[in-house]
């Protein structure tokens, strides 16, 4: 009987140190390193370029302060997708997401900016949001209310490109018998232009998201960026707002409560994609497991899952900054995720568009509840 | 240089070549100290012209046949993660980017061997052979960046060393691209008599004689059990002497590790252990339970003049051993000895009859330069062991950080050369020892320098670099 465990870990701590109130302090640590964190980053593995490492790219950002910004150099400190894996590898305890978003914000200060970022920026001055005009948000909002206590929150990806997961969320939420409130009209929680660098944007953003949930003790958040974004962030920018709560975090506790109907026998097996914002930046793990348990799946999982999974590459605006490179993240965890051969469920619509698009085609765990539960389909 | 990168798009993949300005930036260095402190200056550093990233062996070869014959240097690169410098292009040109060559090939458990790809990363292959419940056995700190050719190509030493052996000990096989673009492939077998044992000439020459595109490892089951220990010796010398007699048993623990007088406060104080003064040893034995009784039953008794700590101190050694490694950047990073901190390690080898006097020359040598001084012995063998130093500094200024940092090494290698010792035991030459290479291997040099005049007429591999 071997009591022997592994002799290598690629990982140095399972818990995310804290975000240090200067997230650029590191930078020097970072960039000294021996690339301690080379085996976690998705986007220097998927792309095989060492100017993606982590240490290149705090080693960037640290010339930067001393040489002003380029857009090569921007596009370089940009190059992060905000999955946080190198940070759980990191023994001096670098937070390189937002080391990469304030070297962001940073450098838009100094009026280099990303293109994408331009864009964002116009879009959001003409129209006051960082997307395009919804489509589906009257949809999604007919039959809430404006006074409920429980507010429910889609955010930009579901309005843009996934209303079947928004649909999801308000038949499930419908059937377990919570009034909600909807807004017709729904703005940006800001993520968007924090992860572009528009600072500014995003408090005026943020602002007037939280203004529109005013009132709500409870915000139910679909996607895990927009939960991050309004947990993490929004105190940061002097915003409040009400308590946030996962989209599958209620469903686990609406299940474990009884609100929904029991689902019928064995779905047979799914394969599990832990999306990183949500299991390694919330910290929410166990929950999407017992729903898929109590939704009566056998669930399969990769190596690499759980607070070490492994990214889709859709974080932190990346798709944004180098479309190839995050396809290229996508198509990685696509191939590992199609082995286990069942049908994917993440909980994170931008991962799920991009899995889809990688040759994964990934559903929201919203939408298999509602199937399993409520026997219907949204899309 | 986008002639360069043109040039070469029509001998391999076009999307495997790239002049992109960041990523030649990026591969401007490895983690040799000397050029991170370098880097945090600002000084900039000779890199690649071009980075080409191959995906086969062919490709490999196509880029050497191509170098030879345009005189282009080429610089293999895979993880990046040397610490002497050695994948530096100090003379521009193509940046041999291996990580492209990367996976398993082949694993046979009945012969207990894996061929894999020379680019392939340590943890990866060591995945791939604890899924079989195997053990590559190799767990250098790099081991985190660091790729299976590259352990091959600066015969890098892992940990657990004493047990398995070093990088050279673990090869069955290899391939390998000439300078001159053929590729040279041997047949796998436990040993052989066939002629000198040429593959050898691959281990340890860095990429000056061509590149390793494929190694076929032995592999070892993995363990049954490992147990930690550790000791308190009155000073370093008895701690000498017990290991010198635990390896002359026979045994072959997987870790002796026995630091000297501040390391060993550093180490103990660390965990919060108080304790008599003296010299830590750490030990780590593993494998069958019927060896490890056994190979703690003599470790017992040769460290029967120390204090048993018991397993705390090599259970926190374990836990905390690639952690470690990220001291060093922050004092390059100005978080603990001031703004123009340095550090670094030098690893030497020497027989156990010379191992003090080795200790004691290095030690005055270099303390007069740096702020502290400190050594640990391990890597063992029936016939001496190797001395792992650490040394750090304040300085006032950048130059004054160089120019500690550089009389700090000069002072180390001779005295290390003076006393007896060779100047590296596995971190390799590139260009941290350049310098002094010729003066400890002697005629040795002229012989290499031949061999690489045969074997690469156009002088196009990693130039530069073993004092070549």
């Amino acid at each position: 009987m071997r009591d022997v465990g592994p002799a290598v870990t690629t990982y140095h701590r399972d818990v995310l140190p804290e975000v240090p109130a200067d997230p650029l302090s590191l930078v020097p640590v970072c960039a000294a390193c021996p690339k301690l964190c080379a085996p976690s980053c998705p986007v220097q593995f998927a792309t095989g370029r060492e100017a993606a490492a982590p240490w290149r790219i705090a080693a960037t950002v640290r010339d930067a302060a001393r040489d002003g910004w380029a857009p090569a150099a921007l596009h370089t400190a940009a190059s992060c997708s905000g999955c946080g894996a190198c940070s759980h590898a990191c023994a001096p305890g670098v937070r390189l997401p937002e080391m990469s978003r304030a070297a962001r914000a940073t450098a838009a200060g100094e009026s280099t900016t990303l293109p994408a970022a331009d864009a964002m920026a116009a879009r959001i001055a003409t129209s006051g949001s960082p997307r395009p005009p919804d489509r589906w948000a009257a949809e999604l909002a007919a039959g809430s209310t404006t006074t409920a206590a429980t507010a429910l929150f889609f955010g930009c990806t579901v309005q843009t490109h996934s209303p079947a997961i928004g649909r999801s969320a308000v038949a499930l939420l419908a059937a377990a018998g919570e009034v909600v409130r909807c807004a017709p009209e729904e703005k940006c929680c800001g993520a968007a232009a924090v992860d572009l660098g528009l600072s500014a944007e995003a408090a005026v953003l943020a602002t007037s998201c939280a203004a529109q949930l005013d009132g709500a003790q409870r915000v139910v958040v679909v996607s895990p960026g927009c939960a991050r974004m309004m947990r993490d962030e929004w105190p940061r920018l002097g915003v409040s707002g009400p308590d946030v709560v996962t989209a599958v975090e209620w469903l686990d506790l609406a299940l474990a409560d009884g609100a929904l109907p029991a689902p019928p026998q064995s779905g047979g097996a799914v394969t599990w994609h832990a999306p990183c914002t949500l299991v390694r930046l919330l910290g929410v793990v166990d929950p999407p497991l017992r729903v898929l348990g109590a939704l009566g799946y056998d669930v399969r999982e990769p190596l690499a899952s759980g607070v070490h999974t492994r990214c889709a590459g859709g974080g932190q605006g990346y798709p944004l900054v180098d479309a190839d490179g995050s396809r290229a993240v996508a198509m990685v965890r696509a191939n590992e995720l199609t082995t286990l051969a069942a049908p994917v469920v993440s909980a994170c619509p931008q991962a799920e568009r991009m899995l889809t698009s990688a040759g994964a085609p990934t559903r929201d765990i919203l939408e298999v509840a509602a199937e399993r539960l409520l026997g219907r389909s949204t899309t | 240089m986008g002639g360069l990168a043109d040039a070469l798009r029509t001998v391999v993949d076009p999307a495997c070549v790239t002049d992109d300005a960041m990523e030649l930036r990026a591969k401007s260095r490895d983690c040799w100290p000397r050029l991170t402190v370098l880097d945090r200056a600002g000084v900039a550093l000779r890199g690649p012209d071009v980075v080409v990233r191959p995906t086969s062996t062919e490709e490999v070869a196509a880029v050497y046949r191509w170098a030879t014959g345009h005189a282009v240097p080429v610089t293999p690169y895979a993880g990046g993660s040397g610490v002497v410098g050695g994948a530096v292009a100090v003379r521009g040109g193509i940046c041999l980017d291996l990580s492209g060559l990367s996976g398993l090939v082949e694993l046979d458990e009945v012969s207990g061997t894996a061929t894999f790809r020379a680019g392939t990363p340590g943890p990866v292959a060591e995945a791939a052979a604890a899924e079989r419940g195997l053990t590559i056995g190799h767990f250098p700190s790099s081991i985190m960046c660091s790729t299976i050719g590259g352990w091959v190509a600066a015969r890098g030493a892992g940990q657990l060393s004493t047990r398995y052996g070093k990088a050279e000990d673990m090869v069955v096989a290899l391939e390998a691209v000439l300078p001159t673009g053929e590729v040279w492939r041997t047949v796998p077998a436990p040993r052989t008599a066939a002629g000198p044992d040429l593959w050898r000439l691959f281990a340890g020459a860095e990429g000056t004689l061509g590149t390793i595109t494929e190694v076929t490892l032995r592999l070892h089951p993995a363990p049954e059990v490992r147990r930690f220990g550790g000791w308190l010796f009155p000073d370093l010398a008895s701690g000498i002497d017990a290991l010198r007699r635990a390896m002359r048993t026979g045994a072959r623990p997987a870790v002796l590790r026995l630091y000297d007088e501040l390391d060993t406060s550093l180490v103990l104080g660390g965990q919060g252990m108080q304790t008599d003064p003296g010299v830590l040893l750490v030990t780590a034995v593993e494998g069958d339970r019927r060896l490890v009784d056994a190979e703690q039953a003599i470790l017992r008794d040769v460290c029967s003049a120390a204090a048993d700590l018991g397993p705390a101190a090599g259970e926190h050694w374990w836990t905390h051993r690639y952690a470690v490694s990220a001291n060093l950047p922050r004092v390059i990073a100005g978080q603990l000895l001031g703004p123009f901190g340095i550090a670094d390690t030098i690893e030497v080898a020497a027989l156990w009859g010379r191992l003090g006097a080795v200790y004691d020359a290095m030690r005055a040598a270099m303390s007069p330069h740096v702020t502290a001084v400190l050594a640990h012995i391990s890597h063992c063998y029936p016939e001496g062991a190797s001395i792992y130093w650490t040394f750090a500094s304040d300085a006032s200024d950048e130059t004054d950080a160089l120019r500690r940092y550089d009389a700090t090494w000069v002072a180390a290698m001779q005295a290390c050369l003076d006393s007896g010792g060779s100047i590296g035991h596995h971190h390799g030459v590139g260009l941290a020892r350049g310098p002094w290479l010729a003066a400890e291997t002697g005629t040795g040099h002229e012989v290499l320098r031949r061999i690489k005049s045969a074997l690469d007429p156009a002088g196009i591999a990693n130039p530069g670099k073993l004092g070549l």
